[in-house]
């Protein structure tokens, strides 16, 4: 792949696409990008109800605890599923035009970003409502943006490839998302586990790309090194999986598809 | 444009598709069979050695039976399949211009479907903004340009198709087709812009399976079958052949894939 020439070549392309990829999903709607922002806050007003006496004594200000770790969610897992069924739902396109097949897994995850970067609104909301202190760590939601980006950007373009020539991936993908949304710590705390099996959260590598974004918004300090670094290191091996994948597997895509 | 370069040269290329015996669509499966070191598979050879060399304007019509290896080609000249083996070289600006309405979104107005196409196609944003007036003015789709395209007829597709295609006069066309689409009023006119992109030297390479049309706008004929080149020549010659084969009971399945070698 030509990294240097890649930008100016299918730049253009790639924001028109993830353009599309917005616009589509919420066309004949009334509202549009008003459900991104509402979305999270039912979520977030579900959960309150029912876990807020279980679990606020031990999570202060449990609002911003659960929205912050909901909006990283939904990110992932919706991140990774139209990553990974990207290359099938722009078969039309991949099969016709000579493309970098990437270039679909990326626009589908920067899709998601921008609905990412547009629910930090209504948390800034809840920041606000719930009076929990804005600190300048929030400066770093840049970064740990960035990180999740790279780290669901890498898992998609592994499993792409995949969901390709066997159709088990996607659901199986689905049911280990779902079995995450309750490995990670995204609406309880840590500590609902005793200490000798916290690990069964904590050595999830993704857990480190949820504090990453977590930290700075809840806690209000940066994350620690340990947790950038980790998230990293899962971004790079997936991305290097991937990019190896999608490189071998082009004229078996072709046949596939 | 005239005298514009425009080359193609395909040498001894072959492309090999790896078919499973069964088609495995699970993982678990492919794990059985994996582990039973039973994962067999024969090689399908949709083109088989070819060799083609065009100069600027020529114009090669491709026939030949379904699956026999037409779209293949195309898409190893259009740089979309890498050939097995041999090696492709193509100069100068080619555009596809595929199976109707590829690279069209249903839910984009035609406007935006002008965006996509000529982005997918390869052109800057910029330089499509300048050439939209251009585009839509061809078309002749003005009064729909900004609905939907799944509202249009197949004929507005095409037409909104063509006239992003040859906006930019490529080098070379690559066409699958899609003229056999459209009323006549319709066919008729890509003909003429056909002929005119002729006449600036640009390389045609059409696919049908209307030997009128194909008599019509090529000089150059290749018949494929199997993936093999049966004939190569002028096109009177290749569609003569080619008809005479027609007539004759249809041979059994030469059964070039079914020899090719089981392998584990």
């Amino acid at each position: 792949m030509h990294f240097l020439t890649w930008p100016s070549r299918y730049g253009d392309l790639l924001r028109y696409l993830v353009r599309r990829d917005l616009a589509v999903r919420y066309r004949r709607s009334a509202i549009g990008f008003l459900w991104t922002m509402l979305q999270p806050l039912m979520t977030l007003a579900v959960i309150y109800v029912v876990f807020s006496y279980l679990f606020s004594d031990r999570l202060p200000d449990y609002p911003v605890y659960v929205l912050s770790g909901l909006l990283w969610w939904n990110f992932v897992s919706q991140g990774i599923t139209s990553g990974m069924t990207s290359l099938q739902s722009n078969k039309g396109l991949l099969v016709n035009f000579p493309l970098p097949s990437e270039i679909f897994v990326i626009s589908a995850t920067l899709a998601g970003l921008v609905n990412l970067a547009l629910s930090l609104i209504p948390l800034l909301v809840i920041l606000l409502v719930v009076g929990h202190p804005i600190s300048p760590a929030l400066l770093f939601l840049p970064v740990s943006m960035a990180i999740a980006f790279t780290v669901v950007l890498g898992l998609s373009l592994a499993l792409a490839p995949m969901a390709v020539f066997f159709s088990d991936v996607v659901e199986l993908t689905r049911v280990i998302l779902q079995m995450l949304y309750f490995a990670v710590p995204v609406m309880f705390p840590v500590s609902i586990l005793p200490e000798s099996k916290q690990w069964i959260m904590t050595a999830n590598p993704l857990y480190s790309s949820l504090r990453a974004f977590r930290d700075p918004i809840y806690l209000g300090r940066l994350p620690d090194l340990e947790a950038v670094l980790i998230s990293l290191l899962l971004a790079a091996v997936s991305l290097s999986i991937g990019a190896y994948f999608l490189g071998r597997s082009r004229n078996q895509l072709h046949f596939h598809l | 444009m005239a005298g514009a370069k425009s080359v193609i040269r395909l040498r001894d290329v072959s492309v090999c598709y790896r078919l499973a015996n069964h088609r495995i669509s699970s993982f678990k499966e492919w794990m059985i069979q994996l582990v039973r070191r039973n994962l067999q598979h024969r090689d399908l050879w949709a083109l088989s050695q070819i060799d083609i060399e065009l100069e600027p304007g020529d114009r090669l019509g491709v026939l030949g039976r379904n699956g026999a290896g037409k779209s293949t080609l195309l898409k190893v000249i259009g740089g979309v399949l890498r050939p097995t083996t041999g090696s492709v070289e193509v100069e100068g600006r080619l555009v596809p211009l595929l199976a109707l309405g590829t690279g069209f979104d249903a839910e984009l107005t035609g406007l935006e479907n002008i965006y996509l196409n000529a982005l997918l196609l390869g052109r800057r944003r910029a330089e499509i903004d300048e050439r939209v007036p251009e585009i839509v003015a061809f078309s002749g789709l003005e009064d729909f340009i900004h609905a939907p395209i799944r509202n249009y007829s197949a004929g507005m597709i095409a037409r909104l198709g063509f006239s992003v295609a040859t906006a930019w006069r490529p080098d070379i066309i690559l066409i699958d087709e899609v003229l056999a689409v459209g009323d006549a009023g319709f066919r008729q006119r890509c003909l003429d812009r056909l002929e005119e992109l002729c006449e600036r030297r640009c390389t045609v390479v059409l696919v049908s399976h209307s030997d009128n049309q194909l008599l019509e706008a090529c000089d150059r004929g290749l018949w494929l079958d199997h993936g093999l080149c049966l004939a190569d020549g002028p096109i009177e010659e290749v569609v003569g052949a080619y008809q005479e084969a027609q007539l004759r009971p249809a041979p059994e399945e030469t059964g070039l894939e079914s020899e090719a070698a089981d392998r584990q």
